[in-house]
């Protein structure tokens, strides 16, 4: 759906056209699952954040001075935010005792997952962790978001020039543990 | 970006193109099998592509909550407002900013006129020397480019400083030059695309003198 077919979907899902909502819904669902759970191990709290994400994506539409340009970038920006929460409440969570344990997200890995069983998945993961935040942020957002350098800055508060030089850097690191890890 | 192949040698550019062509070929799973980050990358959009087929329709009590949220009767906390961007700022805070910003724009300036004078052939600087000490009274695009380019790489290195929680004397010192290195430049600029550069610079400056010391014994920020 075009994001000046989403205006139009907004402006009837907010008088209450559910197939309008359903439309949107359908349009920017996948872009925040796909954040939500390359970044949380536990599928069920992926899907719980996402739609956190989505509620108070909606909640932001409407409030906009101007359209919103890119819907997934857009969406994405709130998602970061809400994945991080989730993991400031897991990480307060786990300083917690268990008897003072509350109904809060659990980011921890789960049996079911389906990628926790992908070695490959796994190595990517342990490559990944080897680069700083940012870099990491740049590379994901790339390359299981499909944003462009120009989108990924806006999400991050860069140019897209910054952003050309941050994934360059983290590519070559990569690269460079890749083939240590063969050598090995 | 620049389209000289000598300049391309200087600043890299070919390296930068080249990544970003693979990260999008990786978006769109297209790598080669051979790939040795490929294989990895491609099981991860496997996996995600399964898991979002799968994806249960939204719980009613969500279809709610996001009727609600549209018709402005619940506006959960966090998220982006007209309110909350910078534009919403005090007068006061900007002119403070700007206080800050003078005492910048003079310490980078010192230090980027002795950069630029010591510039010699085969620096990357000396296009750069050329300009701001030759006869050339405005900067070509080609120059801008590459002060561009410079901002990115300043930018990256911020970007790594914040992310590592604060900058070492040296960075913050070799960055400094090099913003004042082009800031002659960038001042020589005209028209909308120098507009933007002296804004990037502007904030660079102002992020890079905001950043909070990190003791030398603490390892770089990568």
């Amino acid at each position: 759906v075009a994001n000046a077919d989403v205006e139009q979907l907004l402006h009837d899902a907010a008088r209450g056209d559910r197939d309008a909502l359903g439309l949107v819904v359908m349009t920017v669902r996948p872009a925040v699952y796909r954040y939500c759970r390359s970044r949380m191990w536990d599928q069920e709290a992926a899907e719980d954040v996402a739609q956190d994400v989505l509620v108070a994506l909606f909640a932001s539409l409407p409030r906009q001075d101007e359209p919103v340009r890119d819907l997934d970038a857009f969406a994405i920006t709130i998602a970061s935010r809400q994945v991080a929460a989730a993991h400031r409440r897991r990480a307060a969570q786990d300083e917690t005792p268990d008897s003072e344990l509350s109904d809060v997200v659990d980011t921890a890995p789960g049996p079911e997952l389906v990628m926790d069983h992908e070695d490959d998945v796994r190595r990517l993961h342990l490559l990944l962790e080897h680069l700083t935040p940012v870099q990491r942020e740049v590379v994901l957002l790339r390359v299981v978001n499909g944003l462009s350098a120009e989108d990924t800055g806006t999400v991050l508060g860069m140019t897209a020039g910054a952003i050309r030089v941050m994934q360059h850097r983290a590519l070559t690191r990569l690269r460079t543990l890749a083939l240590r890890e063969v050598a090995v | 970006m620049n389209e000289d192949p000598a300049l391309d040698d200087l600043y890299d550019l070919r390296d930068l193109r080249e990544s970003e062509a693979w990260l999008h070929a990786a978006g769109r799973g297209a790598l080669d099998q051979d790939d040795q980050l490929g294989t990895g990358f491609r099981a991860l959009l496997r996996g995600l592509d399964h898991e979002v087929a799968l994806l249960a329709p939204l719980p009613e009590s969500v279809e709610i909550a996001l009727f609600e949220a549209l018709s402005g009767r619940a506006v959960p906390a966090g998220h982006p407002t007209p309110e909350s961007r910078p534009a919403a700022r005090s007068r006061g805070g900007r002119q403070v900013r700007r206080g800050v910003l003078v005492a910048g724009v003079t310490a980078t300036l010192v230090a980027g006129v002795a950069g630029v004078a010591a510039a010699s052939p085969g620096s990357w600087l000396y296009p750069v020397r050329q300009t701001v000490l030759g006869q050339s009274a405005s900067a070509t695009p080609d120059e801008l480019d590459a002060a561009s380019h410079v901002l990115d790489l300043i930018e990256s290195d911020i970007t790594a400083a914040q992310d590592a929680g604060g900058i070492r004397d040296a960075t913050r010192e070799d960055l400094a030059t090099r913003l004042g290195e082009i800031h002659a430049v960038i001042e020589a600029g005209s028209g909308d695309a120098a507009d933007a550069l002296r804004d990037r610079w502007t904030r660079d400056d102002l992020v890079l003198i905001a950043l909070p010391r990190l003791a030398d014994a603490q390892p770089p920020a990568s």
